[in-house]
């Protein structure tokens, strides 16, 4: 036998107590109540032979002792919650109400609300707690608080446009030892459960429903959306592309806004299709920084996956100036691409010159060394605002481009080692054998020279990183341009080398310009319900209440038995 | 405090006047005193005829059956029974018992004995009336005839609420007064701590005619009519002041009933054996009803 709302020391305490209590009542009660009689003639006749009860005096009344002795215990055990011990199957309750983007539509989130507080009834304050669970996790009721501060702490949430973070939740109900062995985490919205998470979880604890919903969330919204180099080879340009689900994607069209302003319908072409999906593109779209906003009619799922937007990149042709003295191959590899022009030293961002060269001095530069008198075939110079260039750099060489060239070719033709190193600097700078330009080596003739040389030269302007695309909930994608191994470190990876994803759709803070994150979630939109749940029973529903009750009746007959008694006199 | 009647309360004519048709006759009326209703044992100038007698010098010659005479030779007299009054002495209980109730004894109390008044005055007896609780008190004599009722009955509205009972010194104090025999009526619910054997004892001596009249109610008999006598009570008696814890139980009223049967029992024996009058009146119900069971055959011989 356990019980539902005390611990068991608690119900033997009270037991305890009452008999205690009740027995000094049974004592106390022996207060006369004074009355006046013409007489007390007949009544000194009367009790001559039956003395009364005096204060702490003999006790005489077992049976009355013992009836409402049995009368207050069995009405404590009712108050204690008795549950058969085969049907306790749980000693905690986290009740997760889901705020994320599943349950964004109001009915749906006003449902999860009101069963949670329903039920929030039928479980003792300290054996639940209820979190929040939009973007993050927030523990809304502590065990032990009043289920009285849940609407003062609800009133300034709402649902986030995020996936939800019921996984993290999971994940964390899953440490060992934080949480009592059975543990029920019911769950009040449509956020659903993938069996891989339900099957990693330690065996006791059990995930529920606490809403049944009638019918899965159908919509349309947008679960793509992202940039990409232009296809037309412009480098100030670049494509975007969007994919659209829908209940009927042929008929489904998506509005595309550029700063507000709406793009022609013309522009927003759409793609073949094969997998059920609309999926459109905007071509050539201006890298300058601009934020684009595509946008479907949709009234039945979630307004949340109705919107997203995302900011452009803001590109610019790098201003490169050539020492006259440099090898023409490296003009030639300016000219050919289209992001780099050939510039004086006054406007150019970087220099190539060769070493001892006082060309443009002040601005980073690609420098030619002898070989003789550099150990290493490259060297790259970072500043000190490139905190972490050194860490990333060891990591991989190669997005230098690198590893494009036949470094093993190289050596051997040179009958030297090619290594790379790096090293502090005032600016930055890439130091390269100047031999290395030479047509008798196999570099210049290499597919990789001219990525070598154009990364390096973007490494050396520190060109702004962009990424393809930001999804709230995801990691950030692998940044497109620049060097994003160098320099601040990007997004995507933080100090700890753990990966950055946006909790929730909108401005990322901390950015400037601040990347925008979009929705674009294919279980939100599809309204996947993820593996079916077992509905929950509130503890108070079941056998419970049934004792409860059945103890509270045998105590109402118990008093009916004694006031029968005490009317015919045979109890005082 | 339930209040006593007042003296309007008391003097209701439709209750005097359904009194007329009754009668309070004496088995014995003393010799001496006023020409008036009551059957007495002297004879002589009466008008209902008695007896005759053998005619003695002196006799009224108006007297005389001359038929008799006629036929046997011998004078004899006609004698007349001579009707007297009865000396009718109230003896009213202002104890703190008779006020305690709701309602008072006092009230049927004092209705009784205004009603035994009227009906004693109109057949031309006198009234005294005397109340006493701890102590005795004569007070008014009523002239004969009704004229005296309203006096009566207005000293009767202005009686108040005394201390304890003791009817055992009061029936002694009259004792020692040189009354004419006469009928004492004893109104009191006979609450005296000295107990009723006391009571009966002293008033067994009385030269005087009994009647005595026991006010009771309900509660008396059966405690349990009061809500308030359950479980554990101090019973405070209302004229000495004493406590008595007590708890009721089943086995404790059974004990109370027989004591109050016992009580009861001793009144009746005693008014048996002394040839009084009892009447049990009960404050609860309507008094003129229980006057009229009392006279019943339209007299009450006492």
């Amino acid at each position: 036998m356990t019980f539902a709302n005390l611990p068991l020391f608690g119900v033997l305490g009270g037991l305890a107590a009452l008999a205690a209590l009740l027995f000094v009542l049974q004592r106390l009660r022996t207060r006369h109540i004074e009355v006046t009689v013409p007489t007390t003639l007949f009544w000194l006749a009367a009790a001559r032979d039956a003395p009364v009860r005096v204060f702490w005096g003999r006790f005489r009344h077992w049976l009355a002792y013992l009836l409402i002795l049995l009368i207050c215990a069995l009405l404590w055990l009712a108050l204690a919650g008795p549950e058969a011990a085969s049907r306790r199957a749980v000693d905690f309750h986290v009740l997760f109400l889901d705020g994320s983007a599943h349950t964004a539509k109001p009915a749906d989130a006003e449902r999860a609300l009101s069963a949670l507080k329903a039920d929030l009834q039928s479980l003792p304050t300290d054996r639940r707690e209820v979190i929040w669970g939009g973007a993050f996790n927030l523990k809304l009721l502590r065990a032990g608080e009043d289920a009285l501060l849940l609407d003062q702490r609800l009133e300034s949430l709402t649902p986030d446009a995020a996936p939800s973070a019921l996984k993290d939740q999971l994940r964390l109900l899953s440490i060992p030892g934080a949480w009592p062995e059975r543990l029920e985490l019911v769950i009040y919205g449509r956020a659903p459960v993938d069996a891989e998470t339900l099957a990693g979880l330690p065996g006791g604890i059990r995930v529920t429903r606490g809403v049944d919903y009638p019918a899965p969330q159908t919509g349309a919204g947008i679960v793509a959306f992202g940039i990409a180099p232009a296809l037309s080879g412009d480098p100030l340009r670049v494509d975007a592309l969007m994919t659209v689900r829908a209940p009927s994607p042929a008929a489904t069209d998506v509005i595309v806004r550029l700063d507000d302003a709406p793009l022609a319908a013309a522009r927003v072409k759409r793609l073949e299709s094969e997998d059920g999906r609309a999926h459109f593109a905007v071509r050539d779209l201006p890298a300058a920084g601009g934020v684009l906003a595509a946008s479907v009619v949709d009234a039945q799922g979630s307004a949340l996956d109705n919107v997203a937007r995302l900011r452009l990149p803001t590109r610019r042709v790098l201003p490169v100036a050539l020492a006259p003295d440099v090898p023409v191959l490296i003009a030639d590899v300016i000219a050919a691409d289209a992001g780099m022009a050939s510039s004086d030293p006054a406007a150019a961002a970087v220099v190539v010159r060769r070493a001892g060269s006082d060309f443009g001095a002040e601005l980073p530069a690609l420098e030619l060394v002898p070989a003789a008198t550099q150990t290493d075939a490259f060297v790259i110079g970072y500043s000190d605002q490139d905190a972490h260039a050194e860490r990333v750099l060891r990591a991989g060489a190669e997005a230098l481009g690198l590893d494009q060239i036949d470094a093993v070719g190289l050596a051997s033709t040179l009958q030297r080692q090619v290594s790379v190193a790096v090293e502090p600097a005032v600016r930055r700078r890439v130091a390269v054998w100047e031999e290395l330009f030479s047509a008798e080596y196999n570099l210049t003739d290499s597919r990789g020279f001219p990525v070598f040389v154009a990364r390096a030269l973007r490494y050396l302007a520190a060109d702004p990183v962009w990424h393809s695309y930001v999804a709230a909930g995801k990691p950030l994608p692998t940044a497109v341009g620049g060097a994003p191994w160098l320099g601040r470190p990007e997004p995507a990876v933080d100090l700890l080398g753990a990966q950055f994803a946006p909790a929730r759709a909108g401005e990322l803070s901390g950015q400037a310009p601040a990347l925008i994150a979009a929705l674009l979630s294919e279980d939100v939109t599809s309204g996947r319900p993820g593996v079916e749940l077992p509905a929950y029973t509130a503890p108070g529903g079941g056998a419970a209440q049934d004792i409860a009750a059945w103890l509270a009746l045998l105590a109402l007959a118990l008093l009916v038995g004694e006031w029968v008694l005490h009317q015919r006199g045979l109890i005082p | 405090m339930p209040a006593a009647p007042t003296f309007g309360e008391l003097f209701d004519p439709e209750f005097l006047a359904a009194l007329r048709p009754f009668a309070l006759r004496a088995r014995r009326v003393p010799m001496a005193g006023r020409p008036a209703d009551q059957t007495s044992r002297q004879r002589g100038g009466g008008v209902e005829f008695a007896d005759y007698k053998a005619y003695t010098p002196g006799d009224d010659l108006r007297t005389l059956d001359w038929n008799i005479y006629r036929r046997l030779g011998r004078l004899f007299v006609r004698v007349f029974e001579e009707r007297r009054d009865l000396p009718v002495y109230l003896l009213v209980d202002r104890s703190r018992s008779m006020y305690l109730e709701t309602p008072p004894r006092i009230e049927a109390g004092l209705k009784t004995a205004l009603a035994l008044a009227a009906i004693a005055l109109a057949q031309h007896d006198s009234v005294r009336l005397l109340h006493f609780s701890d102590d005795l008190r004569l007070d008014v004599t009523s002239a004969a005839g009704t004229r005296g009722l309203p006096g009566l009955a207005r000293r009767m509205a202005s009686l108040t609420e005394q201390a304890g009972t003791d009817l055992v010194g009061a029936a002694r104090e009259l004792a020692g007064r040189r009354l004419r025999h006469g009928l004492l009526v004893v109104v009191s619910d006979f609450f005296d701590p000295a107990g009723v054997d006391a009571v009966t004892a002293e008033l067994a001596l009385s030269r005087h005619r009994l009647l005595l009249v026991c006010l009771t109610n309900e509660a008396d008999a059966q405690p349990t009519a009061r809500p308030d006598l359950r479980g554990d009570v101090r019973l405070r008696d209302c004229e000495t002041g004493t406590a008595l814890d007590v708890t009721i139980t089943p086995a404790v009223l059974a004990r109370y009933r027989a004591a109050y049967a016992a009580f009861n029992t001793r009144l009746t024996d005693f008014a048996a054996e002394r040839g009084a009058g009892l009447a049990r009146v009960n404050t609860g119900e309507d008094v003129l009803e229980q006057i009229t069971r009392l006279f019943a055959g339209g007299a009450l011989v006492v």
